[in-house]
């Protein structure tokens, strides 16, 4: 039989999903998000994203790729951080900010594999809020960025509370919460 | 596909190479093409995740004049207290009035809190004022807000806030669920 019509056929077909497929960069934190019957879909793009592990740590990452490095530059300044150019390619190809700004020098000079050991997080605290400030200099940056938080079935309330709370204070007040879908009972 | 046509001839006297088919087997080609297609279809993500919108009032700022309190009747209001270990409790009281036997307990089930919510919508004399008040203890999760969160979605009850718990409930609470977070 021949077998050319149906190869072309198979080739094509595969072409389409080898362009289609957007391969997910690894996640650093491992988060599973509770369920719910929301039925908005997340929104690619102007995106930046709160997670908040299980045992109450807080990490930050920016979606979109060209949003990356004016937003480090903008915190660089802030804080009065030099980021060289081989670092700031680096902090391109990460996901999640894992570490204090201060560290992150460090951070983005360590291989992947110990990468995936360093993951203090980003302080919220009374005496730092450095995360507030990374979000607020994302908005600063695109004020139609979008914030979403994504938290762990595990993570106790009041850290989720300060979150909240320390925003609110910097009159944000429009969160996304991620969440896996449900079906909604009739 | 033209197929080339053998010349015979005897000139020279050589010897020529039998002309072999072109036509090659597409079998294993088809084969591959289709299992690397199904490796893409398992990897390809189509779901993205959902989101739930949140949307929290403004801090009130200094110079704002602060609104009086609307007087609620009880009866209006639902306060939901997210405890301990996926326990929930509910109450329709001042706070004042409440102790250990106004506090109800029931569960995140579809017969405990939401059948909890709809009866007391059909209770509320004016349901266009009915207010589900959400109140988490520290001991509670993530996930219990979002459970609750959705509740509101499903009972669609537009009408909710998040607050912090007082400390009143909070004892009643604990001598209701007999845990205590400082023993």
């Amino acid at each position: 039989m021949d077998m050319t019509a149906m190869s072309d056929m198979a080739w094509l077909l595969l072409t389409f999903f080898i362009l289609t497929t957007q391969f997910k960069k690894p996640d650093i934190v491992q988060v599973k998000t509770p369920s719910s019957v929301a039925e908005t879909k997340l929104q690619d793009g102007d995106l930046i994203r709160v997670t908040l592990n299980s045992e109450g740590k807080y990490y930050f990452s920016i979606i979109d790729d060209n949003n990356k490095i004016p937003i480090l530059e903008r915190m660089a300044q802030k804080y009065g951080l030099t980021f060289s150019d081989a670092e700031k390619a680096a902090f391109v190809k990460t996901t999640e900010i894992p570490v204090p700004v201060r560290a992150l020098n460090q951070y983005l000079k360590l291989s992947e594999g110990q990468r995936q050991a360093t993951i203090p997080g980003i302080p919220l605290d009374s005496t730092d809020l450095q995360l507030v400030d990374w979000i607020e200099q994302s908005l600063e940056h695109d004020p139609n960025i979008k914030l979403a938080i994504k938290g762990d079935v595990k993570t106790q309330y009041p850290e989720f509370r300060e979150l909240i709370k320390q925003l609110q204070e910097r009159d944000i007040n429009r969160f996304q919460l991620i969440t896996s879908s449900e079906v909604k009972p009739k | 596909m033209a197929q080339i046509e053998e010349k015979q001839s005897n000139d020279g006297g050589k010897v020529r190479a039998k002309k072999q088919s072109t036509a090659v087997d597409m079998t294993p080609l088809a084969d591959l093409g289709f299992l690397l297609i199904t490796f893409f279809m398992f990897t390809t993500t189509f779901s993205k995740p959902n989101v739930m919108g949140l949307n929290m009032p403004p801090k009130p700022k200094d110079d704002m004049v602060k609104p009086i309190p609307p007087n609620v009747d009880v009866k209006n209001s639902l306060t939901l207290i997210l405890g301990a270990d996926n326990r929930l409790f509910w109450h329709q009281e001042e706070l004042g009035d409440l102790t250990t036997s106004t506090l109800n307990e029931t569960d995140y089930s579809r017969e405990g809190i939401r059948k909890t919510i709809l009866t007391a919508k059909q209770n509320a004399p004016e349901l266009e004022f009915f207010t589900v008040i959400i109140k988490p203890t520290d001991d509670s999760t993530y996930e219990n807000l979002v459970n609750t969160l959705d509740e509101m979605e499903i009972t669609e009850s537009g009408k909710y806030g998040i607050v912090d718990i007082t400390s009143s409930e909070v004892a009643v609470y604990e001598e209701k669920s007999g845990t205590s977070s400082n023993p």
